[in-house]
């Protein structure tokens, strides 16, 4: 992945406008952008919340295993998880991204922290090429109090 | 010459990411536990070759003291060549001592994305011989 191509996707200036251009990018190599999962809370979508000293739109919230409720951004995945994924090579993970909610309630705890939790798949997922990983949803405690999702992406499995 | 390593920061969550320019391309997945969630390897999932580095899911500001003392313990072979920092030749701890020092300790970036940018070469750093310790470095 080529650093002009990074630049080439985060050039737009709105953050609708990045997340066509990585959907496009993203359609071109196989991997398309799924729709929004259907088994997560839709009841505040739209609301801003300030996080990580940005304006943050909420796509969805899930009340995770330990009864937190988690929110998820539109910029947070775009900026970082999408174009993460994209970076490293690993965006076969990405139509998988509508698993979120289902590894929040289901997952295996992996790290526990006060303000931050890593939660992994109970199952492994296949990349076409038939190689299988679990999948890895990190949430993070913002200000005031509120979860929201960090990050997300395949876990390299021991061999 | 080391290899050559593309590179990202986002002051906002103390985020980098660093990616081998001249990798061969192949399915990738993160190796996290091995430096306690606090740098990813990225590996190709056909051949477990390492292929770039990140702090996905951490904080540099956080865990910069930890980390430099994981990679003592587990050193990453190899030296880099990270033109947006002007670094060459360096290891991967010196690497991340420099952009700890310069976007997290001193706080001289502006709180945006630090996207790769064309022809533009960041300031001469000076690398530290050895991690500074812990005195130097905690908030």
């Amino acid at each position: 992945m080529t650093p002009d191509l990074i630049a080439w996707l985060t050039a737009p200036q709105d953050v609708r406008e990045r997340r066509g251009r990585m959907a496009g990018y993203l359609a071109n190599e196989g991997y398309p952008l799924p729709p929004p999962p259907a088994d997560a809370d839709f009841d505040e979508a739209g609301a801003i919340h300030r996080v990580l000293d940005q304006e943050m739109t909420v796509v969805y919230s899930v009340v995770d295993q330990g009864g937190r409720r988690v929110y998820h951004y539109v910029g947070n995945e775009t900026d970082h998880i999408v174009l993460g994924r994209i970076e490293h090579d690993d965006e076969w993970a990405i139509e998988l991204l509508d698993l979120i909610p289902a590894i929040l309630r289901t997952g295996l705890v992996t790290e526990k922290r006060f303000d931050k939790m890593i939660y992994q798949s109970q199952r492994n997922y296949r990349h076409p090429d038939g190689w299988w990983c679990p999948l890895r949803v990190v949430i993070k405690m913002g200000p005031r109090g509120r979860w929201y999702v960090d990050t997300f992406y395949p876990w390299y499995p021991k061999r | 010459m080391g290899e050559s390593l593309s590179f990202r920061f986002d002051p906002a969550r103390h985020y980098f990411s660093m990616m081998l320019v001249d990798r061969k391309r192949e399915p990738t997945a993160h190796d996290d536990e091995t430096y306690e969630f606090c740098l990813h390897l990225i590996r190709g999932l056909r051949t477990g070759e390492i292929k770039g580095f990140s702090n996905d899911g951490g904080d540099l500001a956080q865990d910069y003291p930890r980390l430099i003392e994981l990679l003592a313990q587990h050193p990453v072979p190899g030296l880099y060549d990270v033109p947006d920092l002007n670094l060459t030749d360096a290891t991967l701890p010196q690497i991340i001592t420099a952009i700890y020092e310069r976007y997290v300790a001193t706080r001289r970036a502006e709180p945006q994305q630090v996207y790769p940018t064309v022809g533009a070469q960041a300031p001469v750093l000076q690398v530290a011989d050895r991690p500074a310790d812990k005195s130097q470095t905690e908030e």
